[in-house]
């Protein structure tokens, strides 16, 4: 995935979107920083299929936008999606294959390692955590 | 602020009596749309529709959502829609997701339909 240079520079710690051609941005945003925090190259590719699941989520879900912020910490990369949307559960089955609609979030469930919902000031925020 | 936006190229022939749409960039949500007008248009114009992957770089739920909405008009008309050729992250979402399985091309690998 190509990086976009203004979401690449390490003086950009979070990144705000609100539409949904702001997405491969967003993606290219969170890989580049997972990258260099030494997440490897296949579960960056998860960290963005996360990521682009979530903040469709909220693109589609809330009348908003949202932000996202990635850092590392203790031997985990840690993702938050920040939007204000009501807190989501992630602790549904994968829709069959043939269904229609609902896969989004049981997709984050699957793929990363750990994830959590808290409220803040700021919002609803979505955890994600990688061991790195 | 001015954002990479993703780019999803959909192109589609008619070979043989089938469709084959040929897939490449990003399918998310911005692309949602023109994915669907191209497998319905596909879909729409032959019996059996085989969707390329190969040169596709990102697949999410959106994109899904597309693929299994095309899947399911095809069979009202009684057709098919397959796909192909995915590699490494968008074969891990279909995988994950069991639409790989539900829409794998009978011939698999080999794809006849490229003979």
């Amino acid at each position: 995935m190509a990086d976009h240079p203004a979401a690449c520079s390490p003086a950009v710690k979070s990144l705000p979107y609100s539409r949904a051609s702001e997405l491969a941005t967003v993606r290219a945003f969170v890989c580049h920083r997972a990258r260099a925090a030494g997440l490897s190259a296949a579960r960056v590719d998860l960290l963005a299929l996360a990521v682009s699941e979530l903040a469709t989520n909220t693109l589609q879900h809330t009348d908003g936008g949202g932000l996202v912020r990635v850092w590392a910490e203790s031997g985990q990369l840690i993702c938050d999606v920040v939007d204000q949307g009501a807190p989501r559960g992630f602790g549904g089955d994968m829709p069959a294959p043939g269904a229609l609609r609902g896969r989004g979030l049981a997709i984050v469930a699957r793929i990363c390692d750990e994830v959590a919902v808290h409220a803040d000031a700021a919002g609803t925020v979505v955890r994600l955590r990688f061991g790195l | 602020m001015g954002g990479r936006v993703a780019h999803l190229e959909a192109k589609t022939s008619v070979e043989a009596g089938r469709s084959v749409v040929r897939l490449t960039g990003e399918c998310d949500l911005a692309a949602r749309e023109e994915l669907t007008s191209a497998l319905l248009a596909a879909v729409a114009g032959a019996p059996v529709v085989v969707v390329d992957l190969a040169a596709l770089d990102f697949l999410d739920s959106t994109g899904i959502h597309g693929l299994v909405t095309a899947h399911h008009e095809a069979l009202a008309a009684g057709g098919r829609l397959y796909l192909v050729n995915a590699v490494g992250p968008v074969a891990n979402i279909l995988d994950i997701t069991g639409v790989g399985e539900l829409l794998r091309h009978p011939a698999d690998e080999a794809g006849p339909w490229q003979r």
